[in-house]
């Protein structure tokens, strides 16, 4: 009973207040006479705390290191990348923190691709790793498809877009 | 002798194959109207963008089929044969938006129904549209169409590990941008109301996970992880998420207790798994995983070992949404490395499996929230477009897409 005179005196309420029905754009099911809602307005914003150049320039890793790439798909490391894993070891070994980030090409899914970059950060760290690098100091990101180095539509420009990168964390 | 065999034959190897001939009759129940704008210093663009967006909403809900010609008030003559009603409306942009619209039944010169619109903000004109058509819909009595209402919240990539959140109508004609700066990823409704939304920030090292109230600015951590974190369903009572997380660098799906904070594995593959959505009533996942060396959509019990694959073709299917035991999912289907794929979107249900598209590339298939509608985003020829397809009437409609690339998307 209670609940009946609170609903009445609401809508008496509502109703005086403006006789024509508002819209609630957020999935209003059996009504449109309800109270305009706030739209969700909304706008936060986040920076990055941590540096995030790429100071090179060549190849997306910075600090010396220099980025491992992978063929369409796939997440481990070809022969041919043997040179760049010693070279980025010996770089990595005297860091106290390094962050791998893993990379995609344009082609999938937002999430597959997400974890096909950390398949690939992760394979590089247990190349380290093997190499005599401290798993302590190493932390892995992927971004999926959000950080391309190239944008043509090539497929030599797909290729540097599928890979790992190296920064020093400040 | 020989045309007898023959014959026998044929009557043998056909039997089994169509013993029964079924004789359909299509009756159109669609309703015809004619719609009438009456509006009063309108601009054209306006004006021509919301007749589009009634004649698009109308379209897509199945049931009514449309005069197209934009018939204002100063017209002396309405073609009217064979239509059975008419949609008459006055759109006003004064303090925010309002519109009145009524429908007309030309027969018997009946009011059907009546009413009067309005919303503060002007940008949200499009809002009134879907919610008028939607309660026409329910005035005649049809299925209802409540989803052109609903937000869709998506995120687009706007430069190198920068991206926005932004909030939108199903036709993307109003669109607000939540949160910029940064990368911000994978927004995900977390209740049926649309008042927060779940996504992962970039903003630190380790990704995480973040609970929105859209409406109050409140934000909550639920979760982080190394490499990545993604939400990717929410249980029905909204207690519950899946969240892709890797917290030893190898992304496995996981359920996470909202309230307690508890967590339980799901997926232990040791390649990828990700995209978890629940299925057969919440005992079970639909998944993407790898174990054949290529994307592909596989079924586990939350609580169980036995792993089921799904689908049995396609080259590389990497996203799936799930509506109680029917599944759609993108589809590679061309052997084609790079941009000459083709992806086309599927629905596998108790009745088989069937395509829902047929060309360009088609990805991000969601269900709506009653599982009548998809949702998915069409590439073709350079450009983009959300489209959706009615399951029930097999209307489609597409809205096309300017600029920045969708990264996520759901509604």
């Amino acid at each position: 009973m209670r609940l009946t005179i609170l609903t009445i005196v609401l809508i008496l309420s509502l109703s005086s207040c403006d006789k024509k029905s508002k819209v609630s754009p957020s999935n209003v099911r059996n009504s449109t006479e309800t109270v305009t809602i706030n739209d969700g307005g909304v706008t936060g914003s986040s920076s990055a705390s941590y540096n995030n150049n790429h100071d090179n320039g060549v190849d997306g890793s910075s600090s010396g290191f220099k980025s491992i790439y992978f063929e369409f798909g796939r997440y481990d490391i070809s022969p041919d990348m043997d040179k760049r894993m010693n070279n980025n070891s010996f770089i990595a070994k005297n860091k106290s923190k390094i962050k791998l980030e893993g990379n995609c090409d344009e082609f999938g899914t937002d999430e597959y691709n997400f974890a096909l970059g950390l398949k690939r950060a992760n394979a590089v760290k247990n190349s380290l790793v093997s190499k005599g690098v401290n798993p302590e100091t190493i932390v892995l990101r992927s971004l999926g498809e959000s950080s391309p180095l190239c944008q043509n539509t090539t497929d030599e420009c797909y290729a540097k877009n599928r890979r790992v990168d190296f920064h020093i964390v400040k | 002798m020989r045309f007898l065999i023959m014959f026998i034959l044929s009557v043998h190897l056909f039997a089994d194959f169509d013993t029964t001939i079924r004789i359909e009759k299509d009756v159109d129940k669609r309703s015809k109207v004619v719609v009438l704008d009456e509006s009063v210093g309108i601009a054209p663009h306006i004006s021509g963008k919301f007749f589009d967006l009634l004649i698009k909403d109308l379209k897509i809900s199945g049931n009514f089929i449309s005069d197209k010609i934009h018939y204002s008030s100063s017209d002396t003559t309405l073609e009217l044969n064979n239509k059975e009603y008419i949609i008459k409306y006055r759109l006003s942009l004064s303090s925010g938006a309002s519109l009145n619209l009524s429908l007309l039944k030309i027969s018997s010169k009946e009011i059907v129904f009546s009413k009067e619109y309005n919303i503060p903000s002007f940008n949200k004109y499009p809002f009134l549209a879907h919610q008028a058509v939607s309660d026409i819909n329910d005035a005649l009595h049809y299925q209802p169409i409540s989803w052109i209402n609903r937000y869709i919240i998506f995120s687009r990539y706007s430069g190198s590990k920068q991206s926005q959140i932004v909030l939108a109508d199903y036709s993307m004609t109003y669109q607000k941008v939540l949160i910029s700066g940064g990368l911000n990823l994978f927004p995900k409704w977390a209740d049926k109301n649309q008042r927060n939304i779940y996504y992962t920030s970039y903003s630190t090292l380790r990704p995480t996970l973040y609970k929105l109230n859209i409406y109050s600015g409140s934000r909550k951590v639920i979760a982080s992880s190394e490499g990545m974190i993604v939400c990717s369903d929410v249980s029905r009572d909204e207690s519950k998420i899946l969240v892709t997380m890797a917290p030893n660098g190898q992304a496995d799906i996981y359920e996470l207790d909202t309230l307690s904070g508890l967590k339980k594995r799901i997926t232990t593959f040791s390649g990828i798994d990700v995209n978890g959505n629940y299925s057969d009533n919440e005992s079970s996942i639909v998944y993407v995983s790898n174990p054949l060396g290529y994307a592909n959509i596989y079924k586990k019990p939350i609580n169980g070992s036995g792993v089921s694959q799904i689908v049995f073709h396609g080259r590389n299917n990497n996203s799936c949404d799930t509506s109680g035991n029917n599944i759609v999912y993108s589809s590679r289907e061309s052997s084609a490395k790079y941009s000459k794929n083709r992806f086309n979107i599927y629905l596998a249900s108790s009745s088989g499996t069937r395509p829902l598209t047929t060309t360009g590339t088609n990805q991000f298939p969601k269900f709506s929230p009653n599982g009548k509608v998809v949702l998915y985003v069409k590439s073709r020829g350079g450009s983009s477009s959300i489209g959706y397809i009615n399951l029930v009437s097999k209307k489609t409609l597409t809205f096309p897409l300017y600029g920045k690339k969708i990264q996520s998307i759901d509604w």
